[in-house]
């Protein structure tokens, strides 16, 4: 096995991390933290996670069991774990500029030209600077490539004798894939696990030791032999520095309450679609296909799901033209008095905004261009004056839809009226 | 056309025909003070707390005052320190730190306004 080539930060039940720094007296105290809506769980701190309560749990099936066990629980409050994540991360680039944010609380690191000797050592400096500098617990993992990088970030995280920190040698490295199971290595999904354990395989060195043939007949061709080189120490995966193109755009809100009522749904459904068609204006794209997903609480007895989408020709960013036609396909559904519990429009099939200067559109462009002005103008005025200061009225035909937060944590660090209060 | 551009223009014009620059139009190379510069030593270890009530009256610092919390840099005497006190967060001079005692930063500035 090569040297020591990424590191993988990862942070500690990052929500929870993130509630605790402002409040010290929970240290100790069994915290969840639910969705948007105080859906299900998204984050649980140790002690919750050993009183039973699992990843997604539903929050409505646990609430007498959240107070029995006097668990304290918060609403997801994203601007404060945003704006702790961008610290992290800005933490990470004094060190190299070869960071990946691979989602808000990992990133991997590129050490190809840190002048380091000792990585647990190393490891164990940074992950104190993290905890000092920031407040927030990482867990780190360091091996010659991503997939093993993560593996030991994981077992760093739960053997408490590593303290946080694994940099895997050679001769240890066995003993830790005999450690962790298939479901726990990265790219072996959900899908691929019931598959590997009919073949017999149930550790990440019983993937190792596949034989090349075996391995692309269990896991596809391209991934199988990019899985076991990882797992062997040779990198097929570098560190993806630039942001890739989207692919897709989503928002998505669950109903305060479950609603039949078409103006609850309207207005959510224009509101989503203005938002994630302003995204796009900001990242110059456009969007061929819009979908919507509507759906019934899929935790209580007929589960109902309606699927509607459509090609946009000329593709396009109008957010109120297709939440016009999105409304229009749903309007059989609407009035069968269902009540839906949640709803995501998904707008895909991504293109960047000046390939439509191409010949096939050309006839179209004036009114394309037109469209653009106009929705520039908007979206000028709204950085200016604040956002919604123009908007469709459809999204004021009610306010029902809005996500309940009943348990959401002052923005600490990111509104004025809301910083942590210092009294003693 | 955008206004910048304009001033752009003229900008070349003049120092072709004075023939050399004038200082006051280099903006480019002057910054205006930032506060932030002068109240912020590291952005990502920095965090802001409210005053609220005037227990620190006495220490002059006041109710509705921004206390300026930097959790990167160590512990000097005279150091006012940021800690958890029973459900709140209060001040402790450094030197009257306990061995065990946890800190949460230490206060590097206090912005006190007179009027909004």
């Amino acid at each position: 096995m090569s040297t020591p080539r990424f590191a993988l930060i990862d942070c500690d039940n990052f929500f929870v991390s993130c509630e605790r720094l402002f409040r010290p007296d929970l240290t100790h105290q069994p915290v969840v933290v639910l969705s948007s809506n105080d859906g299900c769980v998204v984050s649980r701190s140790r002690e919750a996670k050993a009183l039973g309560i699992p990843m997604g749990a539903p929050a409505f099936q646990y609430r007498t069991f959240f107070q029995e066990h006097r668990i304290v629980q918060f609403s997801a409050n994203f601007e404060l774990y945003g704006d702790i994540s961008k610290r992290l991360l800005d933490c990470l680039l004094a060190l190299t500029p070869r960071v990946e944010a691979y989602s808000v609380d990992e990133a991997f690191i590129d050490l190809d030209e840190l002048p380091v000797s000792n990585w647990q050592e190393w490891g164990s400096v940074i992950r104190r600077r993290i905890l000092r500098d920031i407040g927030v617990p990482v867990s780190i993992g360091i091996a010659p490539t991503k997939t093993l990088a993560k593996l030991a970030a994981s077992q760093a995280k739960h053997l408490p004798i590593l303290r946080g920190v694994l940099a895997l040698q050679p001769e240890t490295t066995t003993g830790y894939l005999q450690n962790t199971a298939i479901e726990d290595i990265w790219g072996i999904g959900r899908r691929l696990t019931p598959k590997l354990k009919a073949a017999g395989i149930y550790s990440a060195y019983d993937v190792q030791q596949l034989r090349p043939r075996y391995a692309k007949q269990l896991l596809g061709s391209i991934h199988g032999r990019q899985l076991v080189a990882e797992l062997s120490g040779q990198s097929c995966y570098p560190i993806e520095l630039a942001a890739r193109q989207r692919q897709s755009i989503m928002h998505g809100r669950m109903f305060g309450e479950d609603t039949d009522r078409t103006g609850v749904i309207e207005a959510a459904i224009v509101s989503l679609t203005n938002k994630a068609a302003m995204g796009l204006r900001r990242e110059g794209l456009l969007a061929q296909r819009a979908a919507i997903v509507l759906s019934t609480n899929r935790h209580k007895p007929g589960y109902r799901r309606v699927v509607r989408s459509f090609e946009l020709d000329p593709p396009t960013t109008d957010g109120g033209q297709i939440a016009a036609r999105l409304v229009h396909t749903l309007a059989p559904d609407l009035s069968a008095h269902t009540p839906y519990h949640r709803v995501n429009v998904l707008l895909d099939g991504l293109l960047p905004e000046h390939s439509l200067q191409a010949d096939l559109f050309r006839q179209r462009l004036p009114a394309i261009q037109a469209t653009r002005r106009r929705l520039g103008a908007i979206d000028r005025i709204n950085a200016k004056y604040g956002p919604r200061t123009i908007r469709s009225a459809a999204e004021d035909l009610s306010s029902a839809w809005q996500p309940k937060r009943a348990w959401r944590s002052p923005r600490y660090t990111t509104q004025w009226q809301e910083l942590p209060l210092l009294s003693r | 056309m955008q206004p910048d551009d304009t001033l752009e223009e003229s900008e070349s014009l003049l120092a072709i025909h004075k023939g050399f620059p004038n200082p006051a139009l280099e903006r480019k190379q002057g910054f205006a003070l930032d506060l932030n510069q002068l109240l912020v030593r590291q952005p990502r270890s920095t965090y802001l707390f409210r005053v609220a009530g005037h227990r620190l009256a006495d220490q002059g610092i006041y109710d509705g005052d921004i206390v300026v919390v930097d959790r990167a840099v160590s512990v000097r005497p005279n150091d006012y320190v940021l800690n958890w006190q029973e459900d709140n967060f209060g001040l402790r001079r450094g030197h009257q730190l306990l061995e065990n005692d946890e800190h949460w930063g230490v206060v590097t500035a206090v912005i006190h306004r007179y009027r909004i």
